[in-house]
């Protein structure tokens, strides 16, 4: 079943074209990652599709237009920061989530739990920290269990903590079989949350699919021994040199078709070399990222 | 019937929510709470205060006893209204802007019209508190101080408590459309004072020095004020209007149906404009 589909929809700020003619469909159960640098139009599209901005041109429509003007009360939002009445506690801001959503609630255990700020339930939401009005906000997008659910940029300003934090608790709701949109410039963490992607620069779609399909199939290596200049040379004896990296203190390579690492390590030694550090992997998506938006937008 | 038990819900639930929002709201304790103590308390300190004035001006009985007490607590809650719960109103809306949580509620499902609506029915539940307190007030002080008095002269009040919740409504309608327009909790309150008692007035007086005639009396702050004029008005208003040829006043009806018009006129636009952005 179509979750949201989204028909030409633009939007300028002036000069400045922030979405243009997007179109996109996101069926149930997805979690869809939308991706792009910052001023993409990531904010602005889930503005517009939230009801807050106003587009210019296009149409969109969530539930196939089953739930009419309250469709967006089947949809738990966060976008950008986390809004709450700062002199109210946690229980106080939920309370008003739930009233506005028509949901009759015994209290909020549960999610308060689940966001681990049920110990500082009864403090003003003013006196949080960002990682706690964070959680807060992922919890508030919970009641109602709603079928869909949407976060904006939900690790910005947290220390490494927090973000290891919020990723987990995204990870758990992903797994409940809930819509998840989630925009996002942190690469690596829509690779590890999301099945879908899709990748926006200057309000432009530039692809959009499974995450499998929007990775293609090139491997890496990363090597490293103690003579360092005769790994160089011996790579460049059997890869393109353009293909071979010096990282912080080891090379990376795009491996020809086909060569495992058992291989590398084997060719490595009957040439003389000791690997002191060998590792094959897929293509991050952070890469991909990087080479879609230089090849498809055409400005390098 | 199944039309009007929706609609009754539906303010019920609006009400519900914005007591939510605000029960534990500091501010707005300490506001209403000054406005109903001052409104029962500042009448009887005058007293306390000013000496007993001579003719033609009223003694210090007529601000105490049925009916007159009706025109000066009318007039003390003029000032508490426009002053206090003004101020209030422009504190609710551009909390709600500046804490983004106007946006949040529509991200969370209400609709751009369920908000609004919802800071109509604010509007119009401080409005009957303001009014309840202003009858409350002069019915206590009324009764406390009018020598043989009878039932008949305690409601001789000349439309003044329809009038009184009319003016409510008409200034926190004012400071609900400033703070729509302004956003910003500063621009919004210095625009809303500043328009009470500086520009209109400013304006009219320009407009009085060209044009000597009524129509200076139709400005929206001023039709609003007008509800409930200053008591004190009703002497010099006999001698402007031998020299004028109009009264300094609106008649009741006057100001009733003008500032009734700029009451829907306000709405109207707060509601454009609210429809019409992003937030």
């Amino acid at each position: 079943m179509t979750i949201l589909s989204i028909n030409q929809l633009s939007k300028a700020y002036g000069n400045i074209q922030a979405v243009d003619k997007l179109s996109m469909v996101v069926e149930r159960g997805t979690i869809l990652g939308i991706l792009g640098p910052n001023g993409s139009g990531k904010t602005t599209t889930l503005g517009m599709i939230l009801d807050v901005i106003h587009s210019d041109s296009g149409t969109f429509k969530w539930f196939n237009g089953e739930y009419g003007l309250y469709h967006r009360k089947q949809i738990g939002a966060t976008l950008e920061t986390p809004n709450f009445y700062p002199y109210l506690n946690a229980d106080q801001n939920l309370e008003i989530v739930a009233q506005i959503k028509g949901v009759k609630q015994n209290g909020f255990d549960d999610i308060l739990e689940l966001i681990g700020l049920k110990a500082r339930r009864k403090s003003k939401f003013k006196t949080y920290s960002l990682g706690m009005k964070q959680r807060l906000a992922i919890g508030a997008t919970l009641i109602g269990d709603p079928e869909v659910l949407i976060f904006d940029e939900p690790t910005n300003g947290l220390d490494p903590q927090g973000i290891a934090e919020i990723r987990d608790l995204l990870i758990n709701l992903a797994s409940t079989g809930k819509t998840v949109i989630m925009a996002s410039h942190i690469l690596d963490e829509v690779e590890k949350i999301c099945t879908h992607v899709a990748i926006l620069k200057k309000g432009k779609l530039l692809a959009m699919g499974p995450v499998g399909f929007i990775l293609n199939n090139d491997r890496f290596a990363e090597l490293a021994t103690e003579n360092m200049m005769e790994l160089r040379n011996w790579l460049q004896s059997w890869i393109e040199p353009t293909f071979i990296k010096e990282m912080n203190g080891y090379l990376e390579c795009k491996l020809p078709e086909g060569y495992t690492a058992a291989q590398i390590n084997k060719l490595a030694f009957e040439n003389g070399l000791i690997l002191t550090y060998l590792k094959v992997r897929s293509r991050k998506l952070e890469e991909e990222f990087i080479e879609l938006t230089k090849t498809l937008a055409g400005d390098e | 019937m199944n039309k009007l038990m929706n609609l009754i819900a539906d303010v019920r639930n609006s009400i519900h929510l914005e007591w939510l929002k605000y029960k534990n709201n500091t501010l707005a304790r300490i506001i209403i709470g000054v406005f109903t103590v001052a409104f029962s308390f500042v009448i009887l300190y005058g007293k306390r205060i000013i000496p007993n004035a001579s003719p033609p001006l009223p003694g210090l009985d007529t601000y105490y006893t049925f009916p007159t007490v009706w025109d000066y607590q009318g007039h003390i809650g003029n000032w508490l209204v426009c002053v206090l719960f003004g101020f209030l109103m422009v504190h609710f809306i551009t909390g709600e802007i500046s804490a983004k949580t106007m946006r949040q509620g529509i991200i969370n499902g209400q609709t751009r019209w369920d908000f609004y609506k919802a800071k109509f029915l604010v509007i119009v539940t401080l409005s009957t508190y303001a009014t309840l307190i202003y009858v409350l007030s002069s019915v206590i002080i009324g009764i406390c101080h009018t020598p043989d008095m009878y039932f008949s002269l305690i409601f001789d009040t000349n439309n003044l408590v329809g009038r009184f919740w009319l003016m409510s409504i008409g200034y926190l309608t004012l400071a609900f459309l400033i703070a729509m327009t302004f956003r910003t909790s500063g621009i919004s309150v210095i625009f809303y004072f500043g328009y009470v008692f500086v520009i209109e007035f400013s304006f009219r007086m320009i407009q009085l020095y060209f044009f000597r005639n009524k129509a200076i009396l139709f400005w929206p702050e001023n039709s609003i004020e007008d509800l409930v004029p200053n008591p004190l008005y009703k002497l010099p208003s006999f001698w402007m209007e031998k020299e004028w040829g109009f009264s300094p006043v609106l008649s009741s009806w006057e100001s009733i149906i003008t500032s009734s018009f700029y009451i829907t006129m306000m709405l109207l636009l707060a509601w454009r404009l609210f429809k019409r952005r992003d937030i």
